[in-house]
Parts: C-alpha cells; sequence; structure tokens
C-alpha cells in the first residue's frame, strides 16, 4: 500500500503530522507531503487514523506497487468510478 | 514589456526538414493546408474501411514500422503501443466503448509545432486518430485544439472526409491556458467543460471521458502514427518537429531525425557551432542545460544529460543572457498560469518566483544555497500535474550547470535580473504561428480570453 497527499485538497492543517509524524511532513509553504511512500504493516493503524482524522480528506492509499497505476502494468484498471 | 505575439521575432514563418524531402511531418507545401486529395494520392487513409475485428487491426497497428518505440510527443515520453494496448485491455472490461482524444491544446508558449500539424497537415493528424480509434473499436473521437486556424482546418478536413469514415470526430475548443493540455485536464474538460488537472490515479487509461477508458495521444504522436501506415513506411518517430527560436534569430519549425546533435542543428541555425549558448528545452519543462554540441536529440539524450526533450522546443539563449533571469522568468509564468487549484503549487510557484525575482541585488544572509535544492527536491511528483516537477528541474538544472553564476548573484546581484514593476516577465519566451486569413483581423479580437487561470 502506498500513501498519497491530493495536493488539491490539502489546506496544511498538519494534523497527518501529529498522527503519524514519521509519515509525513510540511513543505516550506506549508502543506503535507507524505514522507514514506510504502507504508509498513505495523504502520498502517497509525497512517489510517491520518487518513481518518484529515479535515479535507487529502490523504489516501493507492492499491500496488510504484508503476501500477502508469499503463501497461499488470494491474487491472479501475473501473469508472472507482477511487484507488 | 509590450510584446505584440505577431510581431517578429515570436512570429514563425520558416519550415526545415532535415532529409530534405516530403515524405515526413511537415508535408509537402509548407504553410498552406494539405487537402483529403493530396493526402490520399500520398497513400494517406488507406485503413478507412473497417475491415477485420478490432483486435486485428490493434495487430496491424502495432506491427507497424517503428510502432513499438514510438514515444508520445506531447512532452512525457510515454511509449505510444504500451498506452494503445493499456486502453484495449481496460475496454475489454469496461462498460463504456472507449474514447481517443486528439490532444493538439499545445500550452506551451515556446512550442508551435502541434498547431503547424493541426493548421496544416490535419489529415495526417485524423488519418493517426482514425487508425488508432478503429484498432480500439472506439466510435467516437475527439480533436481537442485551442488555435483558432487549427480548428478551422480540421473541421474543413473533416468536412472533406463527409460520411466517408466510420468514427464520429467531435471538434472540442480547447481553453488557451498553460495546464488545459495536460491529459487529465484533456479528460476533465471534454467531460465537465473544466480544463484542469485531476490528481492521479486513475489516469486516463483507467478512468476518462464520461468514465470510459480514454486514449489521450499528442497530435504529432497520431501524425506519426499514420506515416508509419503510409506506403514505404519510414519507422515511426524517425524524425521529429522541433520548435527552434532565440538567439535573436526567428524562430523556426524543424523536422530532425531523432537522435541529431545538437551541434549540427546549431550549425544550420546559427551558421556556427558555438558552445557559448544555453537552451531552455522542452517548453519550459526540460530545464536549463548548456547547449552541448555532442547532446543527442531523442528523449533519451536529453534525459541522459539531466533534461528533458518534452514537446521539442528549443529556446537558445545566447551569452550573456543570464540563466537566472530566464529562470525567474519561467517561474513567474507558473506562478501565474498554474491551474490554481492547489495550495502547494500556487504557494510554492510564487514564492520560488519572488525569490528568484530578488537575486538581481545581492543577498549574502539568505541561505540560498540550501534553499533552492531543498525546494527542488521537495516538488518532485507532488503536483496533480506536473507544474511542481517542472520547477523542480528547472531549480535542479539551473543549480546543477550554473552554481557560479548562482553564486554570484547571492554575492554580488545581477545587472540583467532587475525586475521592472509590472513586467510580465515571460513576454520574450514566446513562438506563433501566422495568422492565416479566416482569422480576425482586428487586434483586439487576437488577444486571448481571460480565464481563470491566467488573468
Amino acid at each position: 500500500m502506498r500513501l498519497r497527499v491530493d495536493p488539491g485538497k490539502c489546506q496544511g492543517y498538519a494534523i497527518c503530522l501529529e498522527v503519524a509524524a514519521r509519515h509525513f511532513t510540511l513543505d516550506d509553504w506549508g502543506f503535507a507531503q507524505a514522507l514514506v511512500v510504502d507504508v509498513a504493516a505495523e504502520d498502517v493503524k497509525a497512517v489510517t487514523e491520518a487518513i481518518e482524522e484529515c479535515p479535507v480528506r487529502a490523504i489516501r492509499w493507492i492499491a500496488g506497487p510504484p508503476g501500477a497505476d502508469t499503463p501497461g502494468t499488470a494491474s487491472p484498471p479501475a473501473a469508472p468510478g472507482e477511487v484507488r | 514589456m509590450v510584446v505584440d505575439p505577431l510581431a517578429s521575432p515570436f512570429a514563425l514563418h520558416e519550415t526545415y526538414g532535415w532529409r530534405g524531402d516530403d515524405r515526413g511531418l511537415l508535408g509537402a507545401t509548407p504553410f498552406v493546408r494539405e487537402t483529403r486529395d493530396e493526402y490520399t494520392s500520398r497513400g494517406g487513409y488507406r485503413n478507412l474501411s473497417r475491415s477485420g475485428t478490432a483486435a486485428d487491426r490493434l495487430e496491424r497497428l502495432a506491427g507497424a514500422p517503428g510502432m513499438g518505440n514510438l514515444l508520445g510527443r506531447g512532452g512525457a515520453a510515454f511509449p505510444t503501443l504500451v498506452k494503445i494496448r493499456a486502453v484495449a485491455r481496460g475496454a475489454a472490461t469496461a462498460s463504456a466503448p472507449p474514447t481517443v482524444v486528439a490532444n493538439g491544446a499545445e500550452g506551451e508558449p515556446l512550442s508551435v509545432k502541434d498547431r503547424y500539424l493541426l493548421r496544416y497537415r490535419p489529415h495526417l493528424v485524423l488519418d493517426g486518430l482514425l487508425t488508432v480509434a478503429a484498432a480500439l473499436g472506439a466510435t467516437e473521437a475527439y480533436v481537442y485544439v485551442a488555435d483558432t486556424a487549427a480548428r478551422s482546418a480540421v473541421r474543413a478536413a473533416l468536412t472533406e472526409l463527409g460520411d466517408s469514415i466510420a468514427t464520429v470526430v467531435h471538434v472540442f475548443a480547447a481553453q488557451d491556458t498553460y495546464v488545459a493540455g495536460e491529459e487529465t485536464a484533456v479528460v476533465r474538460a471534454l467531460t465537465t467543460g473544466i480544463a484542469r488537472p485531476t490528481d492521479k490515479p486513475p489516469r486516463p487509461f483507467q478512468v476518462g471521458v464520461r468514465g470510459a477508458p480514454t486514449l489521450v495521444l499528442n497530435v504529432e504522436t497520431l501524425a506519426c502514427v499514420a506515416l508509419a501506415g503510409l506506403p514505404d513506411a519510414r519507422p515511426a518517430g524517425g524524425t521529429f518537429l522541433a520548435t527552434v527560436s532565440g538567439a535573436g534569430r526567428p524562430p523556426r519549425l524543424y523536422e530532425l531525425p531523432t537522435g541529431l546533435p545538437l551541434g549540427e542543428l546549431l550549425r544550420e541555425h546559427l551558421g556556427r557551432e558555438d558552445s557559448g549558448f544555453n537552451v531552455l528545452i522542452g517548453g519550459f519543462f526540460g530545464g536549463l542545460i548548456p547547449a552541448w554540441p555532442d547532446l543527442e536529440l531523442s528523449h533519451h539524450g536529453v534525459r541522459r544529460r539531466g533534461g528533458g526533450l518534452g514537446c521539442g522546443s528549443l529556446h537558445l539563449l545566447e551569452a550573456p543572457a543570464c540563466p537566472v533571469k530566464v529562470a525567474a522568468d519561467v517561474v513567474a509564468y507558473y506562478a501565474r498560469h498554474n491551474a490554481g487549484q492547489c495550495g502547494m503549487c500556487m504557494a510554492s510557484s510564487a514564492g520560488i518566483a519572488a525569490t528568484l525575482a530578488e537575486l538581481g541585488r545581492p543577498r549574502p544572509g539568505v541561505p540560498y544555497a540550501e534553499l533552492l535544492p531543498r525546494w527542488a527536491a521537495q516538488l518532485r511528483g507532488r503536483g496533480a500535474c506536473a507544474v511542481p516537477d517542472a520547477i523542480a528541474g528547472l531549480l535542479r538544472t539551473l543549480l546543477h550547470h550554473h552554481p557560479q553564476q548562482v553564486t554570484r548573484h547571492l554575492a554580488a546581484g545581477c545587472p540583467q535580473c532587475g525586475q521592472v514593476e509590472g513586467d510580465p516577465r515571460w513576454g520574450h519566451l514566446l513562438v506563433t504561428l501566422p495568422p492565416s486569413a479566416d482569422e480576425p483581423t482586428i487586434a483586439r479580437a487576437r488577444e486571448p480570453v481571460p480565464s481563470a487561470m491566467g488573468s
């Protein structure tokens, strides 16, 4: 499972840093970025809390290994409307 | 600086085919629209009738010379056949039939090659579009284009085709903004009318126009597909279009052999091979690198040297043009012309533009030597579109290739970098095509329509 902060949603509330400090940081303009893209199993709980606590729901899991969402890889395409 | 976009040195009136024949992308009659009859007489539209299954047609397309190595010409250089096959696989399980889009929005101010193709070789682009539509079993296709004259040319070409084609081709008036041509912005515009990027995933091959798997290909890519289907075709992608500007010379549209050393192009364009130039490469996107005479002009060749060939444009900067000033001008453009929807992009582009603009005066107390690389690192891969990556790449190439220049600015300032209040800094970074006969002649009507993103 990989982690992504949607840049169109993040407003820099920084709640994610409070609940999962090792996984997020703020850039020099105060917006969150995921520090750890591939999350270890033991950290999934904290990261899930960060996802749920984000006031604008800017954080999400992305399925599959890096590159799985580029064309031509083995992962099946998402159905219309499916969020990955 | 007030810029008349149609004045020299911005208006491009010259083309130059390196191979010296008319079998390539530029065509036999530069700046004149090729008719259907002319294109058909060259062997075009051989596959207009849809024989066999879509799968057969896809394999026929895949087997065309060079198709396996063709890289997209919109800027990202993604392998075209891989993208086509991904849409075909998605379409096999999707509820809606796939859609194909010819992307001719061309928001890069330093590139005119897509507009050129649509204005003067619309049948070449349409042949490519119809070929991939047939290979995917798509019944609907779009030509997405901002330039008015290009749109008229495509409409005229479609009128010439009449009902001889099995695909319904819609001509869509794209917004004339920098981000409108980004592929998720294309999909969003065709679906909702809003031409701004969306975060990835999903990508258009997964969820595209109205949810259908969608193939978005740049118009030059489609022209390459069509050329590969002509009789006695050379391998697809053997040549590419390059909008070459700067260095006080009139801009020129070249068709170059892929992999040509930059030195040979400089000799042709400037009359001499000079190693004192820098080049802003790939629109505003591929970085600011020295114009090495041995730079191999291909996506791989430029990437090996830390830049990006992108859309193929080369803007030459003759010494003593200050690379820091040009970088500041480009970032100022991004600060104004980003999509205006991602906080991190709006804040970072404005902040970095302001910082670079300050480098005209000495700033010994501020740790720019640490800040600039840190910002380059922070922006990578962050945006919904690639504007933050473009700024990161520009900073990276500036610091890597011009470190002494940056250091000198911090210590002593720079007379070229002084900012004039109210100056649209990027006004000199522009290439245009001449107006066509059916365009409005009233100066006011030529002005770009203000948009939420640009104004």
